[in-house]
Formats: structure tokens, sequence, C-alpha cells
């Protein structure tokens, strides 16, 4: 009888345990338990819509107690199955993380393995949802550079020790979660007050989206045939409004719940939000329901955005967001990194917590006097095709419309000329320019992913030229018109080093 | 200009009847559009284009009426595609070269085969040398 050699057990090895210059390939450790409940909600979300659509084509429509019935049971069956496939991901999911990089196996039939390097990985973020709340663990978010939008590594549920551990490794640990912190070292940090995330609801703009919704609704209670609902005896008469001043009304309040829910939905992202300088890394943590985590490196950080909404700017206030380059998710890859602050706030906000991209943002150089024509007469002869036509059609109302929109299309035209400009200074560009919200960008000159030069035909007759910037985001930035030889030694200098 | 089909033809229903004599003008305006947009500006696109492949960067200009001038660092791209469609190789034999950057996709178009596999080699080439520090 040969002896049987009992298979090795490694220690488990924190950070401090790592006995050689090789660091020991560190033991397979599961989830927190608190992952077969949240897989388990996963799995129903996504059955719940399939399920109560097979219901309704299998029977056609039930009646109230077949449905009750049947329901019940596929509520059941959907519990135990999902509960049951919950446990199996969490029993078959196993990970492993070393000071090299994190490891991760999954999958019950078709196993999935996934490694990522430690130098790969760009953040490690913090996600606790209800759940994970719940049972006072959290969920990670491994990030790498070049990524889609999903993080590559998702870590459903661990408790805070393992969380901690896996941050410390892969370098997204917090100064609060690693080493002894430095008493003395006082980090950068903001923290919204909980005025200013009401303001930044108030002023987010969502009310820009209502207001076309609304005139469409008026439109549509306008053109209902009120006469013969009122004779009819189906509609009781005194829900029916009398006058136009009850429709005013309604709308009035349309407007009111559109905005309400911005302002929600406001507080509900940006509860709590705490931007924090630590070494290289910005750390943003929000959310009211579900608290996020965020670690972005600053060397990713290819520019510093900020925009002034239309509801803000004459307010004095600006959002700054940041743009990163290849972070995975995120659709623009823009970040917020303060909801709301006075604008005359920026430069000393970044000074504390992005000196990096610090600049005063004023004293800009606006594209020449000649330019201003080109910025209002095209928005205007757009504006004038459909504005001729609406005046041809409904003559007296209609030209007052018309010559408002038209108007209106002139005076943005302005408003764009105005806002524009650029800087170029201390290895820094600055670049400003207006959709509808002013937006001013601060970039490193020498980061840029493109440059262009754009000309159409009229402009290349007069000498100008559009500059374009593209950041990381897949966003594009441009000052519109400039003399050509400014738009040549912008090109130029902003060659890379 | 396919895009702008429905406007002739919803103004043909839409419009109340004194304006119908404008409809005809819609449609001719509309046909001359397509008439420039298949014979014309392919032309200038083909004729406009122009590309640099140099140590530092790559620097396309492109456009039929509005030209764009586009220079990419060569650190920043990402990786280099060659594409060739079946109509690209039943006519001319020739191949499209694609690169990305973080900030999306940039092209040289309808290159001979043998020209687009040199310039994608030396655009890895470049690229592969030592960038960030």
């Amino acid at each position: 009888v040969s002896d049987v050699v009992p298979p090795q057990v490694a220690e488990p090895s924190g950070p401090d345990a790592a006995a050689g210059p090789e660091l020991q390939r560190a033991r397979p450790r599961k989830l927190h338990r608190a992952a077969i409940v949240s897989e388990a909600l996963g799995q129903l979300r996504e059955a719940i819509f399939p399920v109560v659509l097979g219901v309704f084509v299998t029977s056609g429509l039930p009646s109230p107690d077949e449905l009750l019935s049947f329901g019940s049971l596929a509520v059941l069956v959907a519990l135990v199955v999902s509960v049951l496939s919950g446990w199996l991901q969490w029993d078959r999911t196993l990970y492993r993380v070393d000071a090299t990089g994190i490891q991760l196996r999954r999958g019950v039939i078709r196993v999935n393995q996934t490694w990522l390097p430690a130098e790969r990985v760009q953040a490690v973020d913090v996600v606790r949802g209800p759940v994970q709340r719940l049972f006072g663990v959290v969920e990670l978010h491994v990030q790498s550079a070049g990524g889609g939008r999903k993080a590559e590594v998702v870590l459903r549920a661990l408790s805070r020790e393992a969380a901690a551990e896996v941050r410390a490794l892969l370098g997204g640990a917090s100064a609060a979660t690693t080493g002894t912190p430095d008493p003395v070292r006082t980090v950068p940090s903001r923290r919204i007050r909980r005025r200013d995330v009401l303001l930044a609801g108030a002023t987010s703009g969502s009310v820009g989206i209502a207001v076309p919704a609304g005139a469409a609704l008026l439109q549509v209670v306008d053109n209902l045939p009120w006469a013969r609902l009122r004779r009819s005896d189906e509609v009781d008469p005194s829900v029916l409004p009398t006058s136009v001043g009850a429709l005013v009304l309604i709308a009035a309040a349309v407007l009111l719940v559109v905005w309400l829910i911005g302002v929600v939905g406001a507080v509900i992202a940006f509860s709590g939000f705490t931007v924090t300088r630590d070494g290289d890394r910005l750390r943003i943590r929000r959310g009211l329901l579900e608290r996020r985590e965020a670690s972005v490196p600053v060397g990713r950080v290819h520019a510093v955005r900020i925009v002034e909404g239309v509801l803000r700017q004459p307010f004095g206030l600006a959002q700054v967001r940041v743009e990163t380059a290849g972070y995975a998710g995120e659709a623009a890859a823009a970040r917020t990194l303060y909801p709301l602050l006075r604008r005359r706030d920026v430069p000393a906000f970044l000074h504390e917590l992005l000196p990096e991209l610090e600049d005063r943002l004023d004293d800009l150089t606006g594209p020449p006097r000649r330019a201003l024509r080109r910025y209002v007469l095209p928005p205007l002869l757009v504006a004038a095709v459909p504005a001729v036509a609406v005046a041809a059609l409904l003559v007296p109302l209609g030209l007052a419309l018309g010559v408002a929109v038209v108007a209106a299309a002139g005076a943005w035209g302005a408003l764009r000329y105005g806002s524009a400009g650029w800087a170029l200074r201390d290895g820094r560009i600055v670049l400003r320019g207006r959709r509808l919200a002013r937006t001013t960008v601060v970039a490193v000159a020498g980061q840029l992913e493109e440059r262009q030069l754009r000309q159409n035909p009229f402009t290349r007759r007069a000498g100008l030229a559009t500059f374009v910037v593209a950041l990381g985001s897949r966003t594009r930035t441009e000052v519109a018109h400039l003399e050509l030889d400014t738009a040549r030694a912008l090109l130029a200098m902003t060659r890379p080093r | 200009v396919a895009t702008l089909l429905p406007v002739p033809f919803l103004a043909g229903r839409l419009l109340p009847d004194r304006l119908d004599d404008a409809v005809p003008y819609l449609w001719g305006a509309w046909l001359l559009l397509l008439v420039l947009q298949v014979g014309v500006v392919p032309e200038l696109l083909w004729r406009r284009w122009r590309y640099a492949v140099r140590a530092d960067e790559i620097d396309i200009r492109r456009g039929a009426f509005t030209v764009t001038r586009t220079i990419v660092p060569m650190r920043r791209v990402q990786h280099v595609d060659t594409e060739q469609g079946p109509i690209q190789s039943s006519i001319g034999d020739v191949a499209t070269i694609a690169f990305h950057t973080a900030a999306g996709r940039n092209e040289i178009p309808h290159l001979r085969t043998s020209e687009a596999a040199r310039v994608r080699d030396r655009i890895l080439e470049l690229t592969k040398a030592p960038d960030e520090l």
C-alpha cells in the first residue's frame, strides 16, 4: 500500500503572509453566501418577462382564476429554480487573487475562466446594492483598460475583509482599508451638501425634455372632441376640465411631476456624493439606494469637462466631469466628478483634487469677429425653411411663430459664437463651446486622441477653419471658424511631445 | 439622400391643396441631389482622399465638399484591421485599412491589396515602438 499524500492545503496568504520573493499561489476561494440571493434575484428578474409572455401565449388571455392558480405555480417554480441555480452558481464560482492578478472561474455547465493580470486592472469599483447591504457585504467590479461595457470580473458578494484584501492586492484600496493611515496627512475630499443635491436635481434640465412633451400633450388634449364627451353618458362630466385655465393647470401639473422625477433621480444618484483624492487615484462614492464606489487612476484622466447646463448657467452653476481613456462601462466613459459647483469655484476645486488639469478657465481667445455671421447664418437658414412653410400655412399665428423660431435660431448662433474660445498654456489645452449647455474642456495638450481641421467650401474661401479634438470617450469638442493660421498652429502645438 | 425621400413624398400627401404646385419642385430637388450623390460626390471623395503614415502620426485628409484633415498620433493607435468586402475583392482587388484609437475608428479605404498590406505592416511596426514613458 503506497502512501497517499494528502493534498497540500496552502495557508491563507494575506498581504503580509507573502513568504518568498515569488508570491505563492493564493488558494481559490468562494464568494460570500449572499451571492446566492443576488444570483437568484438576477435570474428571477431575467425570467419574469419570458414567463409572463409564455403564460399569455400558451393560454391566450386566461381568466382571473386560471391566472391566479397558474401564476402562483409559475412563481413557485421560478423561485425554486432560481434559488437552486443561484446556489449552484455560488457553489461553482471560485476566485483566486494575489499580487499578480485575479482569476475567476464560474459557470455550472459551461465553465468560464477569466484571468486579469494586476497591471491591466484599471479600477476596482465597490457596488452595494440592496441585497449586499442586507447582508453587510459588498460587490466588487474589477475593470480593465480594454474592456467593453461590463466589468471583466464581477464578484457578486464578498465580506468586507475579503473585499479589502482584493483591493489591497489589485491597487484599488483606499487609505482607510490598507496599512496605517497617516493621521497627519489629510486627504483632499469634498462631500456634497443635501441642499446642493436638490439643487442639482432641480436644475438638471429634465424639464427641458418635458416642455415639448407637455406641448404635445396639450395639443392632444386640445383636439379631443370635448363637446361630444360632455354630451355622452359614459363619461362623468365632472372629471372633464371646463376651461383653458384648467388645461394650463393640467400641463403645469405634468411639468411639475416630470421636474420632481428629475429631482428624485438626482437624489438617488448623487446623495452623499463624495470625491476624494488619494495619491494617484480619485475615489468617487455616491448613491442613495445603491452605494457605488469608483476609483479612477489619475493617469487615465485625459480631460475635465465643465458643463454649464441651460438651467444652471444663469445661476453660475456647473457640473464637473472627467473623461477617462478606455474605461469599461458608462456609455460615454465620462464620469461625474462633482454634480454641482459654482463655476467660479471650479478652479479651486480642481486645484485641490485634480491639480494636473487645473486651469483658470477664463481668458480664452475667441474666433475672429468676421466669423460671427458663420455662426448665426446656418441655423437661421435651417430654421427659416420650416418657419416659412408654417407661416404660409397659418397666416396670422404662424407668421409670429415663424419669426420667433428664426430669431431663436439666430440668437442660438450668436450665443455659440460668444461661448467659443480656446487657450493653450502650461501644456494644457482649453476649449469652450456650446451645443445647448456651455462646455469647457481642459485636457493635456499632448494627450489628445485625434486632432482635426475642418473646412467647407465657404470657410475655405474665407480662410477660416474649425479645430476639432477627440477625447477618449468618443466625444469630440470643437471650436468653429478660427483663422486658418490659428487652427494650423493649434494642430501643430498639440502634437505629442 | 435616401433619407430625404420621404420629404417630397409626405409633402405631396400632407400639404393643403393650394400648395400642390410646389410638390413637383421638391421631387426635382430630390432627384438633383440623388444625381449629385451618385455621380459627383464619389468622384470628388476619391480625388480628394490623401493619407500619410509618418513615424509619429497618421495624417488623413478627406471629404467631398467639407474637407476634414485628421491627425492621429501613432502612440494612440490601439489596433489595425484590414477589411475586404465582396465588392472590394471582385472589383479591382482593393482593401480598407481601419485603425482604432480610444476615440473611435479611422480608415484609409480602397487601397490596392498589396499596398494595404504594406501600410498595415508599417503602422503595426511603428505602434510597436515603446510608448507611454
